[in-house]
């Protein structure tokens, strides 16, 4: 086996090849079984649209990307599930796994749903924001700018459709009443975040580090964003632990773009 | 797209990709009814978008929605690790294909998911990158930690990376 970069060999592929052959069933998969749950959820799926579509669309407004600056925050949380959420959270547990109990708040940035779970005994937090502003016309000097701000990265991407993405990650820490300062808190409560510059980050306590890989697509009605967050000291050891990986990310986001009105009441 | 052409496209996918999808299913879980249930529902998810995914990419989409479905299956049942039932071989005894299967049981979900793109589909590490959403230093150094526990289990197996 080789690749034009990297090469491995060794008796590590035969024998693996080997116990899977060794122990695989010999009967094969039934088609019939993805086609009937394919069916159920896509019908579960417009039944769900269609909910979406009558009920009334709640008007967004402001800036697309919370904390585009270091003073910006997120609204607090109102503690008022619902059935926006409800979908929202049917869209990211596939890939991000079962998920807490749902905040939602209407700020001047949009409507932002915050979810949470754990992996590996750590929290991870996600956020899904909707922006009826646009906000990536020029997405290339979107990324210019925030990486002025001190971004860890941002990058211009295609998402699902061929819809105008980027994907960016930031260091942030909490702000609001209460301070991160210990894992075992689970989410922070109060859910307010100030960006951290890369270059300031030395001067904050690790304990309070958060990194934010979060993805934002152009919608018909605006902007979605789509983010996973964990209280880790540095990027690298971030990278190696968000639970989502981007193209769902990109999934989720496109697909709210796609259809906001599934985000039409909650 | 027409009900009966997505059938037909999609049983056609079916029959050629299924195995080699619940074979790196089982890799990942260790467990092949467990590997057979996730495949199932992964492929349930594609059939769901198979209209929006582009022909030349479907087994990427099925292959990163199977891995997505094992690795969260595992957060959602953690099994023991099962490090006292590794075999108490000399170092120079062959190695069997038991030794391999509870050595790979000990590696973090992810470093097997890694194992199973990297050695039993034969995937580029950009490619693994991509399906599992993390960079390719990331890959590079996360099979580096797995071949070094694979190692200490199986000491004779030959394990070589040259880049």
């Amino acid at each position: 086996m080789s690749h034009d970069h990297d090469h491995l060999r060794g008796d590590l592929a035969t024998l693996l090849r080997e116990e899977v052959a060794a122990t695989e069933p010999r009967h094969p998969l039934d088609t019939m079984v993805p086609v009937r749950l394919g069916r159920s959820r896509r019908d579960r799926s417009r039944r769900l649209r269609a909910a979406g579509a009558a009920a009334v669309v709640v008007a967004v407004a402001g800036a697309v990307v919370p904390l585009a600056t270091a003073g910006d925050h997120e609204a607090a949380p109102s503690g008022r599930p619902g059935s926006a959420a409800d979908r929202v959270r049917a869209l990211l547990e596939p890939s991000a796994g079962v998920l807490t109990t749902p905040t939602v708040a209407d700020g001047p940035t949009g409507t932002t749903f915050t979810f949470a779970n754990q992996h590996d005994g750590r929290w991870h937090a996600y956020r899904v924001t909707t922006s009826a502003a646009g906000g990536l016309d020029d997405p290339v000097e979107h990324c210019r700018v925030v990486m002025d701000r001190g971004y860890v990265s941002c990058s211009v991407e295609r998402g699902p459709g061929g819809a105008t993405a980027v994907v960016q990650v930031l260091a942030v820490k909490p702000v609001g009443e209460v301070p991160g300062d210990n894992a075992e808190l689970g989410p922070v409560g109060d859910n307010v975040f100030a960006r951290v510059p890369l270059s300031g980050l030395g001067a904050v306590d690790p304990r309070d580090i958060f990194f934010r890989r979060e993805v934002l697509v152009s919608s018909s009605t605006g902007t979605v964003s789509v983010n996973e967050q964990l209280n880790v000291a540095d990027a690298d050891t971030a990278e190696a632990a968000y639970a989502v990986p981007v193209a769902a990310l990109l999934d989720v986001a496109g697909e709210l773009a796609t259809h906001p009105e599934v985000l039409g009441a909650h | 797209m027409r009900r009966d052409q997505r059938e037909r496209e999609f049983t056609e996918f079916f029959a050629a990709r299924a195995p080699a999808l619940r074979r790196t299913a089982y890799v990942v879980v260790r467990d092949w009814h467990v590997a057979e249930d996730l495949t199932q529902q992964a492929l349930a998810k594609l059939y769901v978008a198979w209209p929006r995914v582009r022909e030349d990419t479907r087994m990427a989409y099925a292959r990163q929605v199977v891995v997505n479905e094992c690795l969260s299956h595992l957060r959602r049942h953690r099994p023991e690790t099962p490090t006292a039932n590794l075999p108490d071989r000399a170092v120079h005894d062959p190695v069997v294909r038991e030794d391999l299967g509870r050595a790979i049981a000990v590696l973090p979900p992810r470093q097997r998911a890694i194992v199973a793109l990297r050695f039993l589909e034969d995937l580029p590490v950009s490619e693994v990158g991509r399906l599992l959403g993390i960079a390719d230093g990331t890959v590079k150094s996360q099979t580096n930690r797995a071949l070094t526990t694979l190692r200490h289990h199986l000491p004779t197996l030959t394990l070589e990376e040259i880049r």
